[in-house]
């Protein structure tokens, strides 16, 4: 009997276990196969082709609100009396007159809840009005008597956003079920009917748009005893995510904007190493916690070429105010040491000169989220590798940050394999580092003809370092860079690395001299890590914007315009 | 004495509703008077925008703007600091707490508990709780709250030290007020802003959590130790702008009876908190029903 029990309790725990593990491997895969909105096609319908035409139209009118159709005589009476009123158009532009995107979501009669029921007389006959403003997230409510014309409620509410007309929600519902990816993840073209919940405010129930702040609904499809979440953002009339969630006894569980991008990058890129095979080059990258995307165990045509890459701390300093600024790092959006956070993953594309591909680029970005407004940063690393051999390492800063007289200080830590010599142009010759060092380029730094400044010498041959001065046709002022060498030590930056240097230092101390000072090692037969920090200064006159973005209104939402400053060096191979 | 506490607070809860804060005999800094502050228009802050540490500030009559500050140097050794609480001498406890980096706050001194002197306004460190990891990658949190019980004469703080996405490894302290000796411990929950109330005369510590937007309770013995699991007792959970806030800080009001939860966006990183407010839910207890309602 004894026995037979423990039998049991064993074959109960076993299940446990397997279901709980099943459980666990079914959420990771859902959210490895969730797609994030720049991964996800535009639908294409009439409808909505008819909707961005009834955009574009009231956004150049007059009066920038899209008005509720097919009303009863009352209704529309209501409808044009809040027209006229100023106070109820009070937020449908900007101060300098510009219009923002405006809708009427619904009239009625209103009910018990909605008025001091003293006002409920028999001489009323009042109607209630809803306006929702799609960049400001406010709603305007409005109680009106059409018997005196009068108002007898009006206020504005921030980040409000009332129940949506039938149109919206049909529109959401044609954007999800004929969209490319939904109909692929769900095997079939889902009909209206198969669509869920499509009226729940994503804001107020059951999912959200936090990085956008727009107005997004969730179309969900269910397929056996899964839910396919479809996040629709009815401002760009686009899909913001997709997603699988088990359906359960309880209904689905929450998912948001945030969340798809966030578990998904989690899950792909932070807790896993990604292999690409391209133009004969094998990277293999992973974003960290807090030092970026890093690449690593990197060959060209089958050999070693690089260790390790990756950008471990940002420095951004404002001139105005003595020691104030801040020291970024960047990586993963949670769980991590980033101040400012991915929100898409790395993308591969092709790298083009002239017209011509000539090799690929893998870009990271990463953002806060109230980027581009004030005290909010915006940072994109990017690795080219061209198809001859050589490779670039840049990043840039896009804005906006806290002031326009902030300097950027990027830390890049390059660990190429077997580096076991550092040699730099002193304007005549190449000058070998026996010591540990460092150097500041300037303007008077001299470059070979082929604007070199250093030799990485590695078994085999190695790499020119080429600075950036402007070359690389992104429209870079240069990199002004200290280059730090130091020998290669596992404590030193092999694993992740915290903040190793303050914001607002102007002189050498940027971190790496940590690992030289006070005492110097020789270089001589020891592997060496190259560090190198450029400096950009951003600049918002018009004309000359760089590191710098700006908020602009355009069709009656606000869209972001960028002004990047990329520097960073490229490697050339030498045998 | 004990027993003599217990019926005032009884004798104190059927008058006011029978809910009582558990630090309803903290008192403010002797130093606050001494260095020639004001006590009605006085306040400390560890949030001072582009400054690290403890301020005590004096707001004008009309309390639009800081008349004067006190900051000494002290008060900046710790870094970047988190919330504060009194004790019922005076002190002022507070803890390490980073912001957007590492520099002023080393993950190795997150698990730091620091007293201000009640007289000499000195800002030492009172306790060191051990951290529970050496690889802070993940998580370079410790203590994330605090909150004083006069009856137990303990200090409750929560740490999330050693915490990772699939780990919830958080612990809540119960420390002796006197001794520092931890005197028990609520393990495997990453506990973020606290507060002891008494409810019928039975102690509970009020628990925000660090993952998810609930509101935890755990009962108290009288020595102030654990005696039961933490529960769910309210969620903030798609209310306020963003929806997902976790509850940074709980205060019960003995005046109006109502429980402040202060909550903010906290995902495990060092994003700063800019153009991100703080929400504020009042919420007020059905005696009848055992429960937590929203006022606000």
């Amino acid at each position: 009997m004894k026995k037979f029990i423990c039998y049991r309790l064993i074959y109960i725990f076993l299940l446990f276990t397997t279901t709980f593990i099943n459980a666990q491997n079914e959420l990771k895969e859902a959210i490895k196969k969730s797609k994030i909105g720049f991964e996800i096609s535009e639908t294409v319908s009439p409808l909505i082709e008819q909707r961005k035409a009834k955009v574009n139209f009231y956004v150049k009118a007059q009066l920038p609100i899209i008005p509720l159709e097919n009303l009863n005589p009352d209704e529309k009476l209501v409808q044009e009396l809040c027209f006229k009123n100023p106070n109820f158009t009070k937020y449908t532009k900007n101060s300098k007159g510009q219009n923002y995107i405006n809708e009427i979501f619904g009239i009625y009669p209103v009910r018990p809840g909605d008025v001091n029921p003293k006002l409920l007389t028999d001489s009323a006959k009042l109607y209630r009005i809803e306006m929702f403003n799609f960049v400001l997230n406010v709603s305007t409510i409005a109680i009106v008597d059409i018997n005196t014309k009068k108002f007898v409620f009006l206020n504005h509410y921030e980040s409000a956003q009332p129940d949506i007309p039938i149109a919206l929600k049909e529109l959401a519902i044609e954007i999800a079920a004929k969209n490319k990816e939904v109909i692929e993840e769900l095997g079939y073209q889902p009909t209206i009917k198969d669509a869920l919940m499509p009226n729940t405010k994503t804001s107020l129930n059951k999912t959200r748009c936090e990085r956008s702040q727009h107005l997004c609904v969730a179309p969900t499809f269910i397929k056996n005893d899964k839910a396919l979440w479809a996040i629709v953002d009815l401002t760009s009339l686009k899909i913001a995510g997709i997603r699988w969630t088990n359906v359960g006894v309880t209904g689905p569980s929450l998912v948001t904007e945030r969340n798809v991008q966030d578990d998904k990058i989690t899950a792909c890129y932070c807790e896993q190493l990604n292999n690409l095979k391209k133009d004969n080059w094998e990277v293999n990258y992973h974003l960290t916690t807090s030092d970026g995307l890093e690449i690593v165990d990197v060959k060209f045509n089958n050999l070693p070429v690089i260790k390790s890459v990756k950008l471990v701390d940002w420095h951004v300093s404002y001139s105005s105010t003595d020691g104030f600024g801040y020291s970024d790092a960047i990586g993963c959006p949670f769980f991590s040491q980033a101040a400012v956070y991915a929100n898409q993953p790395p993308t591969v594309s092709d790298l083009k000169v002239n017209n011509e591909t000539v090799g690929f680029v893998i870009d990271q970005q990463y953002f806060n989220p109230g980027w581009p407004m004030p005290c909010n940063y915006n940072y994109v690393q990017r690795y080219e590798f061209y198809k001859d051999g050589k490779f670039r390492v840049t990043t840039a800063s896009i804005g906006r940050g806290c002031g326009n007289d902030g300097t950027y200080r990027p830390v890049f830590r390059i660990a190429l394999q077997n580096a076991q010599g550092f040699e730099e142009w002193n304007g005549q010759d190449w000058k070998k580092w026996d010591t540990e060092h460092w150097t500041l380029q300037n303007d008077t730094t001299t470059l070979t003809k082929e604007k070199y400044l250093y030799k990485i010498n590695t078994s085999g041959g190695g790499y020119f370092v080429e600075p950036n001065v402007g070359q690389f046709n992104d429209k870079s002022r240069g990199d002004n860079a200290f280059s730090y060498v130091t020998t290669y030590k596992t404590e030193e930056g092999e694993n992740n690395l915290i903040t190793i240097g303050p914001c607002c230092n102007t002189d050498y101390k940027q971190g790496p001299e940590k690992f030289i000072e006070p005492n110097p090692e020789s270089l001589l037969n020891k592997e060496l890590v190259f560090w190198y920090v450029p400096k950009m200064r951003n600049d918002d006159r018009k004309g000359y914007e760089y590191c710098w973005a700006e908020s602009v209104l355009k069709n009656g939402v606000y869209e972001s315009e960028i002004f990047p400053c990329f520097v960073g060096p490229m490697f050339v191979p030498f045998k | 004495m004990k027993y003599l506490i217990i019926i005032l607070i009884f004798f104190t809860n059927n008058l006011l509703g029978q809910i009582l804060s558990g630090n309803y005999c903290l008192k403010y800094p002797d130093f606050i008077k001494t260095e020639g502050y004001d006590l009605n228009r006085a306040a400390f802050s560890t949030s001072e925008v582009r400054k690290k540490g403890l301020f005590l500030n004096q707001y004008s009559l009309d309390k639009t703007k800081i008349e004067k500050q006190f900051h000494p140097a002290s008060w900046e050794s710790a870094g970047f600091l988190g919330g504060m609480i009194f004790d019922r001498v005076g002190n002022v406890y507070t803890f390490s707490a980073p912001h957007v980096n590492l520099i002023d706050n080393p993950p190795i001194k997150n698990n730091n508990i620091y007293i201000v002197d009640n007289k000499t306004a000195e800002l030492k460190l009172w306790k060191s709780i051990p951290l529970c990891t050496d690889n802070f990658d993940e998580n370079p949190f410790g203590v994330m709250g605090l909150t004083y019980h006069c009856m137990a004469k303990c200090i409750y703080a929560s740490s999330i030290s050693g915490s990772k996405r699939y780990e919830e490894k958080g612990k809540v302290y119960c420390i002796d007020e006197y001794s520092r000796t931890i005197k028990d411990s609520l393990t495997e929950f990453d506990g973020f802003g606290l507060c002891v109330i008494s409810i019928n005369g039975k102690f509970s510590l009020l628990m925000g959590n660090c993952r998810n937007s609930n509101l935890y309770s755990v009962d108290l013995a009288d020595n102030g130790k654990f005696i039961s699991k933490p529960t769910m007792v309210f969620s903030i959970e798609n209310m306020g702008l963003r929806g997902d806030d976790k509850i940074r800080k709980i205060v019960y009001n003995n005046k109006d009876n109502t429980l402040t939860i202060n909550s903010l966006e906290f995902n495990f990183n060092l994003a700063a908190v800019l153009n991100k407010p703080e929400t504020n839910f009042k919420l007020k207890y059905d005696l009848e029903k055992k429960s937590w309602y929203r006022v606000n």
